[in-house]
């Protein structure tokens, strides 16, 4: 944890490409966080310039973090966390949550943290050698981000009454720091061969326990001391009765504030009394235990190595000599440890971060996190958390765009680069403000339409989000892929969705070409499906009579069949080109026994015919093969429905 | 914070001059001087050659990709003072339509945004600009602005269809007379113009001058819904200009100097949520800029180009 890598990097890079030198590089986004790169000849030097050897293209892509295998499961469990968030804020109108509910999801972000981070650390214990590259980096950053948020988490969402603190701080201490244990293992570990006193880092474990305020732990250790007796009353013992008695302050003990420094003072001043009566002058590594529970600036000079950070030894200092601190005064005291580490200016990107923390200034925390971090999953879940807890003013900008919409649009941006997360980005993106609803809509239209179930839920993503005309948009790409895979069923049904009916009419033409041409139709049952929509465009109309028509000669209802054929040709809905074909069908129903059509109605059909047969311009359309057959079938159709005239008239 | 993840050789046999991913970033469309435009598949982030488009007599320089719900369309534009469009059937591609109006080499292509219908601008070093628009069955209709700047236009950029700060106000009916038909030019007049379609014609709608030399490219940002309109700019005169114009006061384009290079820029290009820039200087460099939550710019990374290959110089 000592060697944090700073994330706060130069941003350059050098791609090496030796085949384009003395010309410039251009850059074109192609989408999400990456960017393609290339050099080209200039437009007016291109007369003497001419490249030589293969031509490269580099593709450049920022912030990969969310991109590394390991994060998928971070960002699909975060998800899933902040998604019920959101649903819980939608279901309490006034959106600001209980406190303790905030802590629960808190604490339910850092645990996905904390799994994430052993399952690196597992991983990498389990491939000695080569690894892959940056599974240490991830390991680091994800311990960072984890001491991060438990601070903020003691600080800005836990937020005791009173302020009360030290006790979280102290625990939080001792969770992201184990060298108090370390240092305790090894002294015991080798029990058999030396005594655990005996091992050099004996008074060190000591030492950071007493630092970490873990008192019992450090009576524990020094009763491994040889020269610690029960029996004589010694120095040993004297420490040993002052750390037994040191006061803890909890606010769940039900002490009042006045009734513990007082506690607290009485027992300062007895250990500063045995200290000066010289109890510990013959031992002085207890003297400096001693010290340290006199709150003796000194000793936690020397001691820093063993704290090794300014907030480590920030808590340790405030535990012995302020140990009912407030929140608010934190920020005072800090100053203070930073000096003993070396002043502000040796402050890492970590330590601007937690020092914001420690200011209560939680703008400036969610700010150093979008310098320093190389992702933006920490301060958009954190801000997310805690934005309608009043505790972030309503950060307005310039261009009125607030700063959870701005970090949840960035943390979706650089996720959008991976396809198989498209639900996950546009969950985020539609949990920005009303205001901020059109980065959905741009993303929506963004996403690959690569199966039918996608486009399904991606449909209703956008029902959802009223993303009418995108809806539109995806339903006529759907339509124009069907038309060329030549599925015009399926792709009436989309353009239907779409509400497009010139393209439906288009559709339904080449149906009804299809049918012209080979007598038979390839995906008429769709039309058994559109109900009401049928009458969007009048060749649909036609085409779902027309079906019924077939439908009812199918089951033999011939006269009904026969009526509604009659109709469609009288009532000029059927297109001219298809009259013939219309005409055609009726051949059968003049061969029943019973009379289908009866005076009236054949010599409807028989001046249809005449229509029909003094359509030039359509006749000239048609090949010298298609005339011949055109003519011959109007003969047959006019013998045919004479003798049907003339059966009827008998009748 | 930048990383390269692949680099492909692009089998061309001299530079390229343009790259450009389709809509969903499942192909890509590269051209250069050896006079053919290249089409990629990309899968799994490695890029396969799929068809080698040949037809140009000269560098080609820019190639677009239409709305996928046109079906897969390209349009190239090149030296050879021609724009061809493209058209794939059943994997084959083929060039469906030529256009030779223009008098001088065609360097800029852009199609309008879907909601506008298949339509087409492009501007030429012969000063003209012209607007193609399908009109069904492979006609084309074009209309040209002729001398629209100078000496040559260099760059076309379409505005979104959106109307600025129509989404946060939704206008009652979503109606095709809503949508804004406008486009920005930038030519070798120094000079960047703002068009406008009115009764069918194409007008100067706005003329912004600060630029001091010749303008390189134009790019207009994404509409990201708030009432104003972005344009970046570049130029021989080293400078990157943002152009705003907040359509609740006025709609007058101010500009501001992102920043000043000691050498030409190139080109600039917009992510797709409009909120980085990339910058294209003659400095062997690109710089990406982004604007912050305080409207203020900042460059966060810078890509260079080496000259040697693993310390072995040429």
């Amino acid at each position: 944890m000592d060697e944090l890598v700073e994330y706060h990097k130069v941003n350059e890079m050098v791609i090496r490409d030796s085949s384009t030198r003395d010309c410039n590089m251009i850059a074109c986004w192609q989408g999400g966080n990456k960017i393609m790169t290339f050099a080209p000849a200039l437009p007016d030097n291109q007369d003497n310039f001419r490249q030589t050897g293969p031509v490269y293209l580099h593709n450049v892509q920022l912030n990969t973090d969310m991109e590394h295998p390991t994060s998928r499961k971070l960002i699909n469990e975060s998800h899933m966390v902040f998604a019920s968030l959101q649903q819980m804020r939608k279901e309490v109108k006034d959106k600001s949550l209980d406190k303790s509910l905030l802590l629960k999801f808190s604490r339910k972000y850092r645990s996905i943290l904390h799994s994430n981070f052993l399952e690196i650390r597992l991983k990498l214990e389990g491939e000695h050698e080569n690894h892959e590259a940056g599974l240490e980096q991830q390991m680091k950053l994800y311990s960072m981000m984890e001491l991060i948020w438990s601070l903020c988490e003691i600080l800005f969402v836990e937020n005791l009454p009173d302020g009360a603190v030290l006790l979280q701080l102290v625990e939080w201490c001792k969770w992201h720091f184990p060298l108090a244990d370390e240092l305790v293992q090894e002294c015991t570990r080798s029990v058999d061969e030396t005594p655990p006193a005996s091992h050099p880092s004996y008074w060190d474990a000591v030492y950071a326990l007493v630092l970490q305020g873990r008192v019992s732990e450090a009576r524990d250790m020094l009763k491994l001391h040889p020269h610690y007796q029960t029996q004589v009353y010694d120095s040993f013992s004297s420490i040993d009765e002052l750390l037994r008695k040191m006061p803890l302050f909890s606010f769940y003990q039900g002490q009042s504030t006045a009734e513990f420094e007082m506690k607290w003072r009485h027992w300062q001043d007895e250990c500063l009394k045995r200290l000066h009566d010289g109890d510990f002058d013959t031992v002085i590594e207890l003297k400096t235990i001693c010290k340290i529970l006199c709150g003796d600036e000194e000793v936690f000079h020397q001691l820093s190595e063993l704290s090794g950070s300014w907030y480590r030894i920030l808590i340790t200092y405030l535990l012995y000599t302020n140990p009912t601190i407030n929140l608010y005064d934190l920020h005072y005291h800090s100053k203070l440890c930073i000096d003993m580490y070396g002043g502000h200016t040796e402050l890492s990107a970590l330590d601007n971060i937690l020092l914001a923390a420690f200011k209560f200034d939680v703008s400036q925390v969610i700010r150093e996190c979008c310098i320093h971090l190389s992702n933006w999953w920490l301060p958009t879940h954190l801000t997310d958390l805690i934005y309608y807890s009043e505790l972030i003013p309503n950060y307005s900008s310039e261009n009125s765009s607030d700063l959870r919409d701005f970090l949840l649009v960035q943390y979706a941006n650089a996720m959008s680069g991976v396809e198989s997360l498209w639900d996950v980005v546009a969950s985020y993106l539609a949990s920005c403000s009303t205001e901020s609803n059109h980065y959905l809509a741009l993303y929506v239209q963004r996403i690959p339409l690569s199966s039918e179930k996608k486009v399904a839920k991606i449909l209703r993503l956008c029902e959802k989000y009223q993303l009418t005309t995108e809806a539109q948009s995806i339903c006529k790409q759907m339509a124009m892929k069907a038309l060329t895979n030549k599925r015009l069923g399926n792709a009436l049904l989309w353009c239907i969705k779409s509400n497009d009916s010139s393209f439906a009419m288009y559709i339904a033409d080449q149906m009804l070409t299809e049918y012209a041409q080979t007598g038979t139709f390839s995906n008429i049952d769709v039309i058994d499906y559109l109900g009401p929509t049928i009458l969007m465009s009048e060749r649909l109309t036609f085409l779902g009579k027309y079906r019924d028509f077939h439908r009812l000669h199918g089951e033999e209802k011939f006269e009904e069949a026969g009526r509604l054929l009659l109709n469609l040709l009288v009532s000029r809905i059927a297109p001219m080109e298809l009259w013939l074909s219309l005409l055609m069908d009726a051949l059968p129903l003049l061969d029943k026994d019973k009379i289908i059509y009866g005076v009236e109605e054949t010599s409807s059909l028989l001046a249809c015919l005449n229509t029909l047969d003094q359509q030039d311009k359509l006749f000239s359309k048609l090949s010298e093969s298609e005339k011949r057959n055109h003519l011959q079938r109007i003969k047959h159709l006019r013998l045919s429905l004479t003798n049907n005239l003339a059966r009827a008239i008998v009748s | 914070m930048v990383s390269v993840i692949n680099t492909v050789d692009t089998a061309h046999g001299d530079m390229i001059h343009d790259a450009q991913m389709d809509y969903y970033g499942l192909h890509l469309a590269t051209c250069s001087s050896d006079r053919t435009v290249k089409i990629f598949e990309v899968k799994n982030g490695t890029q396969r050659l799929l068809s080698t488009l040949q037809g140009h007599e000269g560098p080609v320089w820019q190639v677009a990709w239409a709305h996928p719900k046109y079906d897969r369309l390209l349009a190239s534009c090149s030296y050879d003072r021609k724009v061809f469009i493209w058209r794939e059937m059943d994997g084959q591609w083929a060039k469906v339509y030529e256009y030779t109006d223009h008098e001088s080499s065609v360097n800029s292509v852009c199609w309008a945004p879907h909601e506008l219908g298949l339509m087409l601008v492009c501007g030429s070093s012969d000063g003209g600009i012209s607007v193609l628009k399908h009109k069904g069955d492979n006609q084309w209709e074009a209309s040209k602005i002729n001398n629209a700047h100078t000496v040559g236009c260099n760059a076309v950029s379409w505005a979104p269809a959106v109307a600025p700060g129509s989404l946060i106000e939704p206008p009652s009916a979503m109606q095709q007379a809503n949508f804004t038909k406008k486009f920005v030019s930038g030519g070798c007049d120094n000079l960047i113009k703002i068009w406008c379609e009115k009764d069918g014609h194409w007008e100067e709608e706005a003329k912004l001058e600060s630029h001091t030399d010749w303008v390189r490219d134009v790019a207009w940002a994404p509409s990201i819904g708030l009432p104003r309109s972005k344009i970046a700019s570049c130029s021989q005169d080293g400078r990157v200009i943002i152009w705003t114009c907040d359509e609740t006061t006025g709609s007058k384009f101010l500009p501001k100097v992102l920043h000043k290079f000691d050498d030409v820029v190139w080109h600039v290009s917009w992510s797709i949520t409009g909120d980085i820039l990339a910058v294209s200087g003659g400095n062997n460099k690109i710089s990406l800029w982004k604007e912050g939550v305080n409207g203020e710019w900042t460059r966060i990374s810078d890509v260079g180009k080496g000259q040697t290959t693993n310390g072995t110089s040429e």
